[in-house]
């Protein structure tokens, strides 16, 4: 024990220490200002009335954050809250994540000394001997609690991410101990946190099935509805859920871009620039890079499913779970570079679990000398720690840099200095790598040819999004999602006219005069769409006009550019006028353009649409 | 407790008869009430033309006639509903009529119908505390669901809830039909397929399948909703032995309703490319909200609590749902709430997957908010069963703690009536929050009926006189303003008088209550400026509270008040037109290209192409073009595809063709006229006004005569030169009446045989 307080000690120290850099300032004022708002109008008042992204759950310690911070000064008084090295502040922000830092290092020193539960867990019991008298406890929480990604992560730049994997693991130890229910409402608690634990749901409902029973599965849905019932209730009861359910999906879109700063997939393609390349930009036939993404994620999750599902067990469920979340860092578009960060807290919860296959090494030796032997006995365990070791590294170099990018002044000189787009490319190769070799141990698990099923699911995904193109002539441009997107009014309708933002009780379809069409855009002059169609098609037919919808000032003048042409430019059209009809050629053209203007009298009621726009081939 | 349950139930029906009893006294609907009314009227028309109920043609023509009054007349029976009004219109000949005649002579059918909605709607408990008590629930927990099931709330969302039904809300009276025996098929179908009894198992399937039969003969697409809800009652347990059986008894319950409705059922499937999808019905209709905005109304408590300051029967539901998912015998009916949840996402969420499902491309897929809604009252006894178990419970617990740490000083007793006042205090809680909104929305129906029906009154000596002029009048349509001009604030209380006048049995144009006859969209084209328009839709008079500007050939003819009644220029139910091209198109393709027609020359020159939705369209002469349609735009002609308004395929004939009416006679479901067409005519055809529907027949002459679909979806048959007798006639589908007649002879059949091998046996 007095290790670990030893250890405990020092990694606050550092932290300490490091809790007045003034971390990822953006993230840090955004905490001023939510929780300022949270503590001085409350929860519901905040989501409407600040630009907040973060899940209804946050909100409390936003509103915990914002008390305690009146202890220490007057957060109304502008000069002294908003400098940007507010020691109280930073203080005050900085305290949850480092707090839930001691408490997983708490955990996990605490959970491998639990040698009963060990075993019923599926350790043999001579791991758990060599996990007790090598102390691999303290030895685990230790790398968690001195690993500089958790360091980085909740000392200096300020972020959270503990907290939100905290409840997870109270959530998992939780059903461990046979209390499913109370897991749950903690499990719902973190994802109400941090959004990106959602990503477990799945996985975890399917190892409590597995684990209990349908009857217990049940149960524990109930406690998640009511979990999320009493998070929300502030919501429900101003009637107002429906701010808190937006809060929930604010996120997609939210940076519409191929990485953000995530060293993965999407920063390779970008070459190193994923925060000023659209995540739209066509990669495969028609498929942009987000939707490829997603099938990716998801072919990669579908593995971790069968793995769980075929082989349900505590050890497998942590392998899925590092699975899980770091093909959602790895292989979506628009992920952070924090998003990898929980794979190595679940490695360390899988490591003991490869101790029942291992050699142990000859009972005279010397502990140091134990442990040493143990990993160069056994090459699984061998390779394990290279592979943990290269993530730590790989994700610490990635969290770094991101927050070097937008403060250099903030991170560790020397790092800063190395820190090129060349290295953070190499970096996401070695993650990538890295990714593969998780496959070593799924594979270790299950057959390969389980494999096959999820390169099976990738390709029927990806030939599925791609049918019009592969088996038809012509392709709906609605297919495409355009990589630029403004325009004077509203928000840009798929097959919907431009007031159809509303909500449903304003859809209207796409209409001229009433003339009806089923596809197309609902958009709004001044617009400027622009589509990337890669050189793909020979011919752009499309018939345009003013919406039916649009008032009698409606008048515009419609054009379609290709690569930076002009190819195309209509005359002026009134609200009464048919829709038009044009077929230009776009052969080689990589870049495609669709914009409106307000023929220079205002945007008023300038409702325009692109009716049945179509690529032909 | 059983007779405190019926007290409760007597209460609950009580309750409902007197909030809503001002739904007896309303002299005008302003809402989907005019459409199913005017159907009952055109029923009771059928009733009486075909001298009901000792003729031949009497039963035919009930399930299939002509329905002229809106867009430009539809067989409306034979696609929709129509059990239900003939249902009403002979009970109340048969029955009511004689019988009420005795004390009083002013009864009418419309009286008689407004009192069948409001019985039905007041009762609706009673079918809910059947089925509770069917699907084995106590008589205190089957009450307890009745009452707070009758008080469901929505925003107008189409559902099961008092909004769809009462004068202020939508007149959804077709649907209360099937939602009165809705959860009556339910509940039968789920103990068919969960009991042990063979008695009982023979007992339920047959209830199942009457109940699923006349669910369907109220509503078809509730109906197709009641055959979709029994598949979650095959997964009582995962045994595949079992769900087989469980497969075979479903396909029994629902073979006896298809069996039993075929004659409706099977010519709706061969006949839909005459249902038309329209562009007109707003979206969510066709293809729901999605994924979220459902997840949004779950949890801000708009499919049950809708103006509630808490969502209590939301919370009861949601509750139920859980307890009941977690009772193994009881689990399908968890089911059958996820699976039409899932489902009430719609098209918007499930894309063209959901049209894997049969029937669902013309579905309005948000009305699966009533499959949410009647699993909704099965959840909800569950709910409260666990709630006073928790309170129980917890009750226990802190008895038996206060009896530790107080022995001898509290009769324990005592301590019982304390929870069952508290338990009584919960349930009197719930239900004073609950009826608060019912009783807030029916005071305000009932208010608005009332000022509703003396604003009615005071001019509708005007309007039965303008009515009584018109009947003198040779019978051509009405046009009394549309929902988006003049037309929504003329009107005679709070009904549009667009809409009263098909309630009178007279037929309207402009007012569209229903959007399923292919003529519906375009005849929205319609300019009240252009005189050719008038003709074109045989609009012969205009009802107006004063001249909006209409062309000059619309001239005043009477005063009546504050209506004022026009004669508009129309040569009659005919016209002799040229179709010198065919457009082949599917059923929605074509709606653009008549719309463009419409705005062309080529409509003014009487050039009409023929229309066909046929694979392989019959032709009545060599055409000149003939294009197909290939999206709502663009089409193709000889191998080439062109674009209808950058290409405009319509072509303009080399004259005007001439034909005189010289005398025009309707008489039934039949429309006669002597036509003078002149010699020269080439593609000469004689249009009838009348929406196209393969039914019609016609003759020339006297000769049975090939019909076709003109532009903008009118009969017509070819003719030549010279002086013709034109008549058009109505008449039920041949295989409909067939498969009615074997249907008939099967039912006697069956009671036949059961009774002979019954006395056999004794």
């Amino acid at each position: 024990m007095k290790y670990f307080l030893f250890i405990l000690f020092i990694g606050l120290l550092i932290r300490i220490l490091l809790i007045g850099n003034t971390g990822f300032i953006a993230d840090i004022s955004f905490w001023k200002s939510w929780s300022m708002a949270a503590f001085d109008h409350g929860i519901v008042w905040t989501s409407h009335n600040t630009n907040i992204n973060y899940p209804p759950g946050f909100f409390y310690v936003l509103y915990v954050m914002g008390m305690i911070y009146r202890f220490f000064g007057d957060p109304h008084n502008y000069n002294m809250y908003w400098r940007e090295n507010n020691f109280a502040f930073l203080l005050v922000s900085k305290s949850f994540a480092i707090a839930a830092d001691c408490f997983i290092a708490a955990g996990l020193y605490w959970f491998f000394a639990q040698k009963k539960k060990l075993e019923e867990l599926g350790l043999s019991q001579r791991a758990v001997e060599f996990i007790e008298k090598y102390h691999i406890g303290l030895i685990l929480s230790s790398i968690f609690f001195l690993s500089p990604v958790v360091i980085i992560d909740s000392a200096l730049w300020g972020q959270v991410e503990s907290f939100g994997i905290m409840f997870t693991l109270l959530a998992i130890l939780l059903i461990f101990y046979k209390k499913p229910t109370l897991a749950t409402v903690l499990f719902t608690i973190g994802f109400l946190m941090k959004l990106q634990n959602i990503i477990y749901i799945p996985l975890y409902f399917l190892f409590i099935y597995k684990t209990y029973d349908m009857r217990t599965t049940v149960k524990s849905f109930a406690a998640m509805v009511g979990a999320f019932a009493l998070v929300n209730l502030p919501f429900i009861l101003s009637r107002d859920i429906n701010q808190s359910l937006n809060l929930m999906v604010i996120n997609n879109d939210y940076f519409p871009w191929l990485s953000l700063n995530a060293h993965n997939l999407w920063w390779i393609v970008a070459g190193g620039k994923g925060m000023t390349i659209s995540n739209k930009i066509t990669v495969v036939g028609i498929a942009n890079a987000k939707t490829v993404g997603l099938i990716l994620f998801s072919s990669a999750y579908l593995l971790s499913t069968i793995l769980l599902y075929k082989k349900p067990s505590p050890k497998n469920f942590f392998l899925a779970l590092s699975v899980g979340i770091f093909s959602f860092f790895m292989y979506t578009a628009e992920s952070h570079e924090r998003y990898s960060y929980p794979i190595l807290v679940f490695l360390l919860l899988y490591f003991p679990f490869l101790l029942n296959k291992a050699k142990f090494p000859q009972e005279n030796s010397s502990k140091k000398h134990s442990i040493l032997s143990l990993v160069l006995l056994n090459k699984p365990i061998l390779f394990f720690w290279i592979v943990y070791a290269l993530f730590t590294i790989g994700i610490f170099f990635n969290i770094h840099s991101g927050l070097v990018f937008n403060y250099p002044e903030n991170g560790f000189s020397i790092l800063t200095h190395l820190t090129t787009i060349k290295l953070t490319l190499f970096n996401s190769y070695l993650l990538i790598l890295l990714s593969l070799a998780l496959l070593y141990f799924v594979f270790g698990e299950i057959s390969w040819l389980l494999g096959l099923v999820c390169v099976g699911f990738f390709s029927v995904g990806i030939i599925g999004v791609n049918a019009s193109y592969i088996f038809e002539n012509t392709v709906s441009l609605t297919a495409f999602k355009p990589i630029i997107i403004s325009q004077g009014y509203g928000t840009l309708q798929v097959n919907r006219s431009v007031n159809s933002e509303k909500g449903w009780k304003s859809w209207s379809r796409l209409s001229d005069d009433y003339y009806f069409y089923r596809k197309g855009f609902g958009t709004h002059a001044p617009s400027n769409l622009v589509f990337n169609i890669n050189g793909k098609f020979s011919n752009f037919a499309t018939d345009y006009g003013i919406d039916t919808e649009a008032g009698t000032a409606a008048s515009s003048r419609f054009e379609i550019w290709g690569d930076g042409k002009k190819l195309f430019e209509s005359e002026t059209m009134g609200r009464f006028e048919f829709p038009r009809h044009i077929k230009v050629s776009v052969k080689g053209v990589k870049f495609l353009g669709l914009t409106v203007s307000d023929n220079g009298d205002g945007i008023n009621d300038d409702h325009v649409d692109w009716f049945n726009p179509v690529l032909i081939k | 407790m059983k007779y405190f349950s019926y007290l409760l139930l007597i209460a609950t029906i009580g309750f409902h008869l007197v909030l809503n009893f001002s739904e007896t006294k309303i002299l005008a609907d302003p809402n989907d009430n005019i459409f199913q009314y005017s159907l009952v009227d055109r029923t009771n028309w059928v009733w009486s033309q075909y001298h009901c109920p000792f003729s031949f043609q009497c039963l035919a023509n009930l399930v299939d006639h002509n329905v002229p009054t809106w867009v430009e007349g539809y067989p409306l029976p034979f696609y929709y509903s129509h059990i239900p009004q003939i249902a009403l219109v002979s009970s109340y000949h048969l029955l009511i009529a004689p019988i009420v005649s005795i004390f009083s002579s002013d009864f009418s059918l419309y009286i008689y119908y407004n009192w069948t909605k409001y019985l039905l709607l007041s009762f609706l408990p009673l079918s809910f505390f059947i089925a509770l008590r069917i699907a084995g629930f106590n008589p205190i927990l089957s009450v307890m669901g009745a009452f707070l099931g009758s008080h469901f709330s929505t925003d107008g969302l189409y559902g099961i809830d008092q909004p769809s039904y009462l004068w202020r809300g939508y007149g959804l009276t077709s649907q209360l039909y099937a939602i009165f025996f809705f959860p009556l098929a339910i509940a039968s179908t789920y103990r068919a397929l969960r009991d042990e009894s063979e008695n009982h198992k023979k007992k339920y399937t047959l209830l199942a399948a009457v109940f699923l039969t006349l669910t369907t003969a109220g509503h078809l697409g509730l109906g197709i909703m009641g055959f979709l809800s029994t598949i979650p009652f095959l997964f009582f347990d995962r045994v595949r032995t079992h769900i087989f059986l469980r497969m075979k008894k479903i396909f029994l319950i629902c073979a006896i309703p298809l069996l039993l409705l075929s004659y409706w059922i099977i010519p709706v499937l061969l006949y839909n490319n005459y249902h038309m999808i329209s562009f007109w019905d707003p979206l969510w209709k066709f293809n729901s909200y999605g994924w979220y905005e459902v997840i949004k109304q779950i949890w801000a408590g708009e499919l049950f609590d809708w103006l509630r300051p808490f969502p209590i029967i939301t919370t009861l539901v949601v509750i139920g749902f859980f307890a009941t998912a977690l009772k193994k015998e009881k689990f399908p009916i968890a089911l059958l709430f996820a699976f039409w949840t899932l489902l009430y996402f719609g098209r918007t969420t499930w894309g063209g997957l959901i049209d894997l499902i049969p029937g669902m491309k013309d579905f309005h897929q948000h009305r699966f908010l009533v499959g949410v809604q009647i699993a909704g009252i099965f959840l909800i006894p569950e709910a409260i069963l666990f709630l006073s178990k928790t309170i129980r419970n917890g009750f226990h617990f802190l008895r038996d703690a206060y009896a530790k740490t107080h022995k001898n000083t509290i009769s324990l007793s005592n301590l019982h009536i304390i929870y069952y006042i508290l338990i009584i205090l919960s349930a009197s809680i719930i239900a004073y929050l609950t009826v608060l909104q019912t009783i807030s929305y029916a005071s305000l129906n009932n208010r608005w009926i009332n000022e509703a029906n003396i604003a009615y009154k005071y001019d509708e000596k005007n309007f039965k006189n303008l009515l009584s002029y018109l009947s003198k009048l040779p019978d051509y349509r009405i046009y009394a303003g549309r929902p988006g001009n003049w037309g929504h604030d003329f009107r005679l209380g709070s009904t549009q008088m667009y809409m009263l006048f098909g309630v009178n049995g007279k037929n309207m144009s402009q007012f569209l209550p229903e959007t399923w006859s292919p003529l519906s969209e375009n005849e929205q084209n319609f300019d009240e400026r252009t005189p050719e328009d008038y003709d074109l839709l045989n609009i012969g008079y205009v009802v107006a509270p004063k001249n909006q500007g209409f062309p000059k050939e619309v001239v005043l003819e009477k005063k009546f008040g504050p209506f004022e009644l026009y004669k508009a220029p129309t040569s009659g139910w005919f016209d002799v037109v040229t179709s010198p091209m065919i457009v082949r198109t599917d059923k929605t393709n074509f709606l653009n290209i008549v719309h463009l027609w419409h705005r062309s020359f080529s409509r003014r020159w009487k050039m009409n192409p023929i229309i066909s939705l046929e694979k392989n369209p019959k032709m009545p002469f060599a055409m000149e073009r003939s294009i197909e349609m290939i999206d709502e735009v663009n089409y193709t002609e000889n191998g080439l595809t062109g674009n209808i308004f950058a290409d405009f395929p319509l072509t303009f004939p080399e004259s005007t063709p001439s034909g005189r009416i010289s005398s025009e006679k309707v008489s039934g479901q039949s429309y006669k006229a002597t036509i003078d067409v002149s010699s020269n005519c080439k593609f000469c055809m004689i249009m009838f006004k009348q929406s196209f529907h393969p039914d019609w027949s016609a003759t020339v002459d006297g000769k049975k005569a090939d019909i076709y679909a003109v532009f903008p979806f009118y009969l017509a048959t070819p003719v030549t030169g010279g002086v013709h007798t034109v008549e058009f006639h109505y008449s039920p589908n041949r295989l409909k009446v067939a498969l009615l007649v074997l249907e008939i002879v099967l039912i006697f059949g069956a009671i036949f045989y059961i009774f002979f091998h019954r006395k056999n046996h004794v």
